[in-house]
């Protein structure tokens, strides 16, 4: 069986069935701009939270120890799995900051020079370690007799990163009823057009066509409906996001492309409208033109 | 003599009503038989069940001496190449032009395009319409579609022709244009061929063996009721 005669067949059955085509299209098109424009804005705004979070950072200050001792223990706080980096700050580096922040006023150099302001360590951890055990290790550190204070805003930082999981879940929610969605509108697409050939269908069988052999054309023309949906959607996506946002709410700017460049979305909402015409059409040209 | 169609002591039913009552028939390689009856009595069901669009609910369907009934349905497409089928509505692919709906049989098969396109032509100048090649088959007259409905039944070369009513929608020119035609295919590809009808003046124009269905009993009209029960 010619796989060329399947494909012409999948591309001559799009003009055949115009309106059930145009229809099917159109559905995906939705799915995969909706799919594209809740993935730019979504990473746009997980970006924003995960930047948040991770400002909110831990300071340890010490007590008046030796220098080397304070590299013995930044060296020991590095190497603790729930920490991705970690930052200096010298008691001389503290003072500088003070002066640079408070000037010469209020007597705030006399105070800089009474050498109060503790060497630091800011330390920064990882996204994926929970917030419980950050709490435990503040207790555990701050139990050292080198350790003079730890500062760490646990409320803001519990609730930040709530956020960002919650984001995460709603956006995965709302993908996936999108996702399927889209699949049972091709699906069903797809099913009224093998409804409307079913006289063709049977005439097809009657001179020996196996089941596979009439499916093929009806996955092809499925996958050449993803194909302009999606690449409909990615124009769509573009331009909105490069006139229509920044017109409608200037103070936005161009939101960025999520990992840094467009070809990642643009491909990702390609092979999303792939898999969706794909799916729906193998699941209806299955289950109907076994019964046609 | 190997039979080429063999219906077996067939009986059939459809929700529970029944339609054949053990039917029993033998046709032989070469023969045009025409079966005949009263709208209703089941003469496109005895085509049905050569081509397997329905099972028979006791005895036995042999196409060239295989039993056919309890065949996997992923079979029935390979049964179904090696014969051709004629009906009364043509049941031609209307978005396809007059070549591709013979074409497509023989795609089906895998058949390649060079040999499809010589195929093709040979059945189109074998049916009288080589001219119409490139036709919308919508745009041609009744007779013109069944002369392509006979040119697609015959493109995989099968040895057996069921036609089911294929002058019933046709005015008496066209008929007799497909009569000729059945006739001609049957003495000269020797092409077994058994023919739905209740046209009497058909068959008396163009003789044949022939097979009457009558309350579910099919019975040779040609062997005196004597003869019939001496044979049982």
């Amino acid at each position: 069986m010619s796989l060329g005669y399947s494909i012409k067949e999948g591309f001559a059955g799009f003009g055949r069935t115009k309106l059930a085509s145009a229809t099917s299209t159109f559905s995906l098109f939705i799915a995969v701009l909706l799919a594209g424009f809740l993935t730019r804005g979504g990473y746009a705004l997980y970006s924003l939270a995960v930047d948040l979070t991770d400002e909110v950072q831990m300071e340890i200050f010490f007590a008046p120890i030796s220098d080397d001792r304070i590299q013995e223990f930044g060296d020991y706080i590095e190497e603790q799995p729930w920490v991705e980096s970690i930052m200096f700050t010298s008691k001389e580096t503290a003072s500088e900051r003070f002066r640079a922040e408070f000037g010469d006023g209020f007597g705030s150099e006399a105070l800089a020079e009474l050498d109060f302001l503790p060497a630091s360590y800011t330390v920064t951890m990882t996204p994926e370690t929970p917030i419980e055990e950050i709490q435990q290790q503040v207790e555990r550190l701050e139990e050292f007799q080198e350790v003079d204070d730890i500062a760490f805003n646990a409320a803001l930082y519990q609730q930040l990163r709530s956020r960002v999981d919650q984001s995460i879940w709603v956006g995965i929610s709302v993908a996936s009823v999108i996702l399927i969605a889209s699949i049972w509108l091709v699906f069903n697409t797809i099913r009224l057009t093998i409804y409307a050939k079913r006289d063709t269908i049977k005439a097809m069988k009657l001179v020996g066509a196996t089941n596979a052999f009439i499916r093929r054309p009806f996955v092809i023309e499925g996958v050449l409906q993803g194909w302009i949906g999606s690449l409909l959607a990615f124009g769509v996506l573009d331009a909105l996001f490069r006139w229509a946002v920044p017109l409608a709410i200037p103070q936005m700017g161009i939101v960025p492309w999520p990992l840094g460049a467009w070809y990642y979305l643009a491909l990702s909402m390609f092979v999303l409208g792939t898999l969706i015409g794909l799916l729906g059409s193998t699941i209806a040209s299955h289950r109907f033109i076994r019964l046609a | 003599m190997n039979s080429v169609l063999e219906l077996d002591h067939v009986s059939l039913s459809y929700q529970g009503k029944p339609v054949l009552a053990e039917c029993s028939m033998s046709l032989q390689e070469g023969d045009f038989c025409y079966l005949l009856g009263p709208t209703g009595s089941g003469k496109s069901s005895i085509l049905k069940l050569f081509y397997r669009e329905t099972k028979p609910t006791k005895g036995d369907v042999k196409l060239h001496g295989e039993s056919i009934q309890n065949l996997a349905d992923r079979k029935i497409p390979f049964i179904r190449r090696q014969l051709g089928v004629v009906f009364q509505d043509f049941q031609l692919l209307h978005d396809r032009n007059v070549f591709e709906n013979i074409a497509f049989a023989l795609r089906v098969t895998g058949t390649p395009s060079s040999t499809i396109d010589q195929r093709v032509k040979h059945l189109l100048d074998l049916v009288g319409l080589g001219h119409k090649k490139k036709e919308d088959v919508r745009v041609l007259s009744g007779g013109e579609q069944q002369r392509i409905a006979i040119a697609r039944a015959l493109a995989n070369d099968p040895d057996v022709l069921l036609a089911d009513e294929p002058t019933g929608n046709l005015d008496p020119g066209a008929s007799t244009v497909i009569m000729e035609l059945l006739h001609q295919i049957n003495k000269e590809q020797n092409v077994t061929i058994l023919m739905v009808t209740h046209d009497h003046s058909l068959v008396k124009r163009y003789p044949g063996k022939r097979l009457e269905l009558k309350d579910g009993t099919l019975y040779d009209p040609s062997v005196t009721p004597t003869q019939r029960l001496s044979s049982i």
